[in-house]
């Protein structure tokens, strides 16, 4: 599907279930939308899947709070995205679960496993810090621009760029811990 | 700058290739926002056709009997003292009309905060389950023993049951000091709790 046909085919979803306020078509959008929008509330909370859950409950009461007001000036893929991404930065504020400045190498270390001989990325990618982990997965898993993960995260795109780096320099060191574990294991 | 030319190189590139894109959530998420969302308004409900009735109170039946044989099941099987049993469930009342939540917004703050309170119980082993319940609800009852039973609506009137939690509390102390922190209780509503009678 193109993006023009996916673009057409959210807009008469929505004004479907704008029109009509039913079940049905709010379960139509949901269930086109969800299935892109888990995967990254997933990394986004670290891998926690009732955090997940729970931001996605958010983020759907909120975007049908919103839908009304949506200009379509950017794809509702993105619009949804930087609600999850909202409910997900306000939860985090209020939980203050996990220390978001600091780059916890023994986290890190103990996320790669001490036993493991094969790299699994999705664990190494839970264990980053906050803000370096969402800068990481909108660029290299979503494929969003310094520019447009800037405006998600309300951050400026050279921190943007500068969280990426440093995100990428410690997962490469999970990787290195990991190949270097590999070698003297065979 | 070092951070404009720090590349994926190409094995990087198919680790993050081979991640998971497209994952649907457990089919219990839809229906808990889909019942959020009719609570605040936004998805309109619709009531039941005749023939739906008669299957929604042949589904009530099932599930009465199902109880039944659990409670029965149980019975037979001696006391209950372990501690992943409930002892005690909690009855959530429905709210007054006046202290109902006002906008969509302090629906959903309502809703995560019961979740949380939920999900801390949990994991100090101080919860065994529980669920909101929908709005609509079906009365039955036969008024005498030669009349036909009586199908009524109930719906969220003050004092209905909302909700219930099951506490594997051991006596009432314990039950009304983990009750006395339900939030329900904090918004102006009324809980009830009553021991599970094994």
């Amino acid at each position: 599907m193109t993006l023009h046909q996916s673009s057409e085919l959210d807009q008469q979803l929505v004004r479907k279930f704008l029109r009509t306020g039913d079940e049905r078509s709010f379960r139509e959008l949901y269930r086109c939308h969800t299935p892109s929008l888990y995967p990254l509330a997933l990394r986004l909370v670290g891998g926690s899947e009732s955090d997940a859950q729970d931001a996605i409950q958010d983020a759907w009461m909120r975007a049908c709070d919103g839908l009304k007001r949506f200009e379509w000036k950017s794809s509702l893929r993105t619009w949804l995205t930087g609600i999850l991404i909202n409910c997900i930065r306000e939860s985090n504020r209020h939980r203050r679960q996990r220390n978001e400045e600091e780059l916890s190498d023994h986290h890190l270390t103990n996320t790669v496993g001490h036993h493991s001989t094969t790299i699994d990325l999705e664990e190494v990618i839970e264990g980053l810090p906050t803000g370096y982990r969402h800068v990481l997965i909108l660029h290299d898993v979503e494929g969003y621009t310094h520019e447009e993960i800037a405006t998600l995260l309300e951050i400026k795109a050279g921190t943007s760029k500068s969280q990426l780096y440093h995100a990428r320099k410690a997962l490469r060191q999970c990787f290195d811990r990991t190949q270097h574990y590999e070698a003297r294991n065979g | 700058m070092k951070q404009e030319t720090d590349e994926l190189t190409p094995q990087e590139l198919e680790l993050f290739a081979g991640l998971e894109r497209e994952k649907m959530p457990p089919p219990f998420l839809e229906n808990r926002i889909v019942e959020q969302l009719k609570g605040a308004g936004v998805i309109r409900t619709r009531r039941l056709p005749g023939y739906l009735k008669i299957a929604a109170a042949f589904a009530l039946l099932l599930a009465v009997f199902s109880v039944g044989a659990i409670v029965g099941a149980r019975r037979s099987s001696g006391p209950a003292t372990k501690p992943t049993q409930a002892g005690y469930i909690l009855i959530v009342r429905e709210f007054r009309p006046e202290l109902r939540a006002k906008s969509l917004e302090e629906e959903r703050l309502r809703v995560k905060e019961y979740g949380t309170w939920a999900r801390d119980l949990g994991r100090r082993g101080l919860l065994l389950g529980g669920e909101k319940l929908k709005d609509e609800g079906r009365l039955l009852s036969q008024p005498n023993q030669s009349s036909d039973i009586v199908e009524t609506s109930s719906g969220a009137s003050e004092g209905a049951t909302a909700g219930y939690f099951l506490l594997p509390a051991v006596d009432y102390n314990q039950a009304v000091t983990i009750a006395r922190t339900c939030p329900h209780i904090k918004h102006g509503g009324t809980v009830e709790l009553r021991q599970i009678d094994f």
